[in-house]
């Protein structure tokens, strides 16, 4: 159950909320495990049992590497490299068996095509919490969790269990043991809901319309124009619809009495593309950096090997987001840009001015998601060549004036939107203290709410698709 | 808890996700079997001779599907109004198409059965003892035969 | 003393900020809630819809409760759908998001082209082409195994071609001439009467519906005028008897876009030609005296008074002494073509190839057919599965 469908706001967080409310305390983790585990069994209730043994490996390895820590350090390596490796084992499975057992049987000459059974929600996310778990835990740098609720309620917490933030532990645990609800957590908590929820339903979906007209036209039919329009209209769409399901989990974690990691900083106001992924999914460059970066060597062992450890991290992270060729060179793409930036034109951006340097970054971002959205290596070379008139592509053609002109109005509240502009203002209009401004507040935001409501109930919208012709 | 009985928790949990991953990835295989081969290996054990081969317009007219609509689609209908035998291969494009082939047997079943329901005695029988509907992943099974089961072991084993 | 004294005004400052957020986020949470709690509410204890009409198609409605539907997931998914299949002003809410749509610059919906002068122009789908080639050697085949037939065939190009001036500036349209041309070209023993610049000619006047993927009974009438000749009719009727039998038809592309903004007039034309005939619908064996369904019109699609609709196999024997008997292929474009045809023919028979299973040499034989004709829209026809087996089937 997706946050942006009509049953979640209506049906299920009321419901949740309010059993959450008359709980005693004691039992309140106990309850938001429970209402979890409902949320997750909602695509596919088998699984549940699944997440349970889950659950249950990771907490008996927690425990267990705490007692080894304290007298064999060989044997808690041992015992972290195969939970480790069962859980990369059970991601691979998921993720990536196909792609790779299609790869060889093509290689081989066979159809390429390989049955796999569909994967958990969220599993790279819980799957990456976990690890955070192990790893925390085997350097000491905190207890293992002794109560297997608690446990529990870290691994599988709804909010953040289908797409982040991911939580590490030493984050969570503080709060796992006392969360408790509080008045202002619950109302900026349902803002930042309802924020999430605008620009998923609002945003994200109508340039949805445009980008998935443009892809799904023939690479080599594209115009320039139109190549622009499908990679802008992609870059914007991306962005809102992944922050906007980080605002509602964040927002949903705030009205359970949670903090979550703050996961997106405006990223296309970045100055550099460190810059940029500092303000990008920060959660998950956050856990590369502390448990692949660092333990590496980080960037204190000599340039030869920063540049190993930054091509490791990334070619990781490119994988991390779905099996293809196509991710992989996205995420090396980027790993090239940094090492680029961090040794080679770093004195030279030092003396570019600052806008000049956002848009480049912007630009090199751009690029990068044309990586992103391309279904194989191929296509995305292709789009790349098409965005700068290779085989011919005429400037602009009727298609791309047809996009442009249902497409340049979302576009740019889009733009404005990314900026921390859109921040700033939303922020001023919250902190006026006359009552006019006040009532003007809650009319903007009834209003949002009354499109986002009319938006998700149109995504359900389908007229008979049998036709008498 | 000693580490050993930790050490056993943990696998025991590993051991129990295979076992569950390992009964639903047999529930909805999809199988790459040529329907032609498929359709060999049950006609073997069959006795042909009171079926003969539909075109698609004899489908689409006892079953009501289209066979354009899949992959491979093949029937044996009876070779007299008074035979019951019977037998429907289809090899889906998509497993989505699993609950129409499942319902058009089933319409298909319960025609047969009203039509011989009181006066065919055998050809009853048949339809309601050995009728066999067979789902698995993205292929179909539906036979009336004597000899059904040994069709759908068949089956089975061709996919 | 200066810096402690700023430090209390900040946090002042703050405190004040704190309590106004709150306040701020207490209304919108009442807002909020109160919006939840009602639609809620009311979706939960309304009464259920049946049958959307704006949508034109059976809502889902509350699933039912079982061990087995909840272990493979069907009743959660159900209890999703009747959500929001019930929800409270379903239709008002979806209008309102295309209002907001249209504001923004969208000007397609659902696969329909919000058009000028509130016309809705349904995108073509892409031709599907095994099953195109494969219909197409089934009809040269067809036609070189009856070399005492004369086959012909029309396809009625669609709204998105002929009325290209309509649709949003540069939207993309398939080239339809050059798909006839193709089509055309590879027919061995079939003549092609090609309507294409008859409807061309007329493009200022309603030939299609705003409304619905149909052309009108005035666009029939032209296409029937360019293909009287072909047709080998010497003496065509010019006169008609219209009657306009409703103004208020909303047709499916209305429902397909969710654009509710026009309405349609729906015309018979009624040949002044002294002729008679009976109807025979062969699968519900009943028999009428007109080609018309009135029933229809209290129906949703109007554009059913024509035959009520779709039916396997209908035949019209008229008292026009002709010798000419018609086996018509066709799609729901030829309803309303079929009216122009009666006083011509000794026999029509209507085949709709997507419900007719049975052999269509014992058709030919029994009803003594003289001519084929085959009449679809480009867009049917050019997806069409079923046509060829149709036409494959032979005497056993």
């Amino acid at each position: 159950m997706a946050f942006s469908t009509l049953f979640f706001p209506f049906v299920f967080l009321p419901i949740a909320l309010g059993l959450y409310a008359i709980t005693p305390r004691r039992l309140k983790n106990l309850v938001l495990v429970l209402e979890s585990l409902v949320f997750f069994a909602w695509g596919n209730p088998v699984y549940v049992v699944l997440m349970l043994l889950f659950i249950a490996f990771h907490y008996f390895t927690g425990l267990e590497l705490e007692r080894l820590g304290q007298r064999s350090h060989a044997l808690a390596q041992l015992v972290l490299v195969s939970a480790v490796a069962v859980d990369l084992l059970a991601l691979g499975y998921y993720k990536y068996y196909g792609f790779l057992a299609g790869e060889l049987s093509a290689l081989v000459g066979g159809t390429g095509k390989v049955q796999t059974l569909a994967a958990p929600i969220g599993i790279s996310f819980f799957t990456f919490s976990a690890l955070s778990y192990l790893f925390d835990v085997y350097r000491g740098k905190t207890e293992a969790a002794r109560n297997v609720i608690d446990f529990s309620l870290y691994i599988s917490f709804f909010p953040k269990l289908v797409s982040g933030p991911i939580a590490a532990w030493h984050d969570m645990a503080p709060q796992l043991r006392d969360h408790p609800i509080r008045r202002y957590k619950l109302s900026s908590g349902a803002r930042r809901f309802v924020v999430g929820l605008c620009k998923k339903v609002l945003l994200a979906n109508t340039l949805g319309t445009t980008f998935y007209a443009l892809s799904a036209m023939p690479v080599e039919s594209l115009s320039v124009l139109g190549a622009w329009l499908g990679a802008l209209s992609y870059s914007l769409m991306l962005y809102f619809d992944f922050s906007g399901y980080s605002d509602m989990a964040i927002g949903l974690g705030e009205i359970f009495g949670f903090t979550l990691p703050v996961n997106f900083d405006y990223p296309y106001a970045a100055q550099s593309i460190t810059d940029f992924w500092r303000r990008w999914h920060a959660s998950l460059g956050a856990w590369f950096r502390d448990y692949v970066y660092i333990p590496l060597g980080g960037s204190r062992a000599g340039t030869a090997r920063t540049i190993r450890n930054l091509l490791v991290v990334w070619l990781l992270t490119g994988i991390w987001h779905g099996a293809s060729w196509a991710f992989v060179a996205w995420g090396l793409y980027h790993g090239v840009l940094l090492i680029l930036e961090k040794f080679v034109f770093r004195r030279v951006l030092e003396h570019i001015p600052g806008f000049v340097r956002r848009v480049l970054t912007l630009v090199l971002v751009v690029l990068g998601w044309v990586f992103f959205f391309s279904p194989t290596l191929g296509s995305a070379l292709g789009w790349l060549g098409r965005l700068f008139g290779a085989g011919g592509a005429p400037l602009a053609d009727a298609a791309a004036l047809y996009h442009l002109a249902s497409c340049w109005k979302v576009l740019l509240l889009g733009a404005v939107g990314a900026m921390p502009v859109a921040g700033l203002l939303g922020n001023n209009l919250i902190r006026q203290r006359t009552p006019l401004w006040r009532v003007l507040s809650v009319v903007v935001f009834g209003v949002l709410l009354y499109f986002c409501v009319a938006g998700m109930l149109s995504d359900t919208y389908t007229s008979f698709l049998y036709f008498q012709f | 808890m000693k580490t050993l009985t930790l050490e056993l928790l943990r696998w025991l949990a590993v051991a129990g996700a295979l076992v569950l991953l390992l009964v639903l990835g047999g529930r909805d295989k999809i199988s790459q079997a040529e329907p032609q081969a498929v359709e060999q290996a049950v006609v073997q054990c069959l006795d042909m001779d009171q079926m003969q081969q539909a075109d698609n317009q004899m489908i689409k007219r006892l079953y009501g599907l289209a066979p354009g609509d899949f992959e491979g689609c093949v029937l044996y209908y009876p070779t007299t109004n008074m035979g019951a035998e019977e037998l429907l291969i289809v090899k889906l494009a998509d497993v989505s198409q699993q609950q129409a082939v499942a319902q058009a047997i089933e319409r298909r079943l319960e025609t047969q059965k009203a039509s011989f329901d009181g006066y065919g005695i055998a050809q009853y029988d048949l339809l309601t003892n050995h009728a066999v509907t067979e789902l698995r992943g993205n292929y179909v099974l539906f036979v009336v035969s004597a000899r059904a089961e040994e069709a759908r072991a068949a089956f089975l084993a061709a996919l | 003393m200066d810096s402690q004294e700023r430090k209390r005004r900040i946090a002042a400052r703050q405190a004040a900020a704190r309590r106004n957020r709150v306040n701020q986020g207490l209304y919108l949470g009442v807002l909020l809630a109160g919006l939840l709690v009602v639609l809620t509410l009311a979706t939960f204890f309304g009464t259920d819809r049946e049958y959307s009409e704006s949508e034109n198609r059976m809502l889902a409605q509350r699933p039912a409760f079982s061990a087995a539907a909840l272990a493979d997931g069907s009743w959660f998914a159900g209890l999703e759908d009747w959500f929001a299949d019930q929800f409270t002003g379903r239709d008002g809410w979806i209008s309102a998001n295309l209002s907001l749509r249209r504001a923004l610059g969208q000007q397609e919906n659902g696969g329909v082209y919000l058009g000028k002068d509130g016309y809705l122009i349904q995108q073509p789908e892409t031709p599907n082409q095994p099953a195109l080639d494969r219909n197409l050697a089934a009809i040269n085949a067809f036609a070189a195994a009856h070399p005492d037939l004369s086959c012909r065939m029309t396809l009625v190009p669609n709204a998105v071609s002929i009325l290209a001036d309509k649709l949003p500036a540069n939207a993309p349209a398939p080239d339809q001439q050059a798909q006839l041309e193709t089509i055309r070209s590879s027919l061995t023993g079939v003549d092609f009467l090609d309507v294409t610049q008859a409807l061309q000619a007329h493009a200022d006047e309603a030939l299609y519906y705003r409304t619905d993927h149909h052309w009108t009974s005035l666009g029939a009438s032209y296409a029937f005028a360019a293909m009287a000749q072909g047709l080998e009719i010497a003496q065509p009727v010019t006169e008609y008897d219209i009657y306009t039998v409703s103004n208020t038809f909303q047709g499916t592309l209305a429902s397909k876009s969710g654009c509710h903004d026009s309405y349609d007039t729906v015309q018979l034309y009624v040949p002044r030609a002294q002729v008679d005939y009976k109807v025979t619908y062969a699968s519900s064996q009943t028999v009428t005296a007109t080609l018309y369904d009135r029933t229809a019109l209290e129906s949703k699609d109007h554009y059913t008074v024509f035959f009520g609709g779709n039916h396997p196999r209908v035949d019209i024997d008229t008292t026009a002494e002709t010798g000419k008997k018609l086996l018509l292929f066709k799609d729901s474009y030829a309803n309303c073509f079929v009216q122009f045809l009666t006083p011509y023919y000794e026999t029509i028979v209507m085949v709709d190839p997507r419900y007719y299973y049975d052999n269509i040499d014992t058709l030919i034989k029994q009803a003594g057919i003289t001519e084929v004709l085959y009449l679809y829209n480009l867009d049917t026809f050019q997806t069409d599965t079923s046509l060829a087996d149709v036409l494959e089937t032979t005497e056993k």
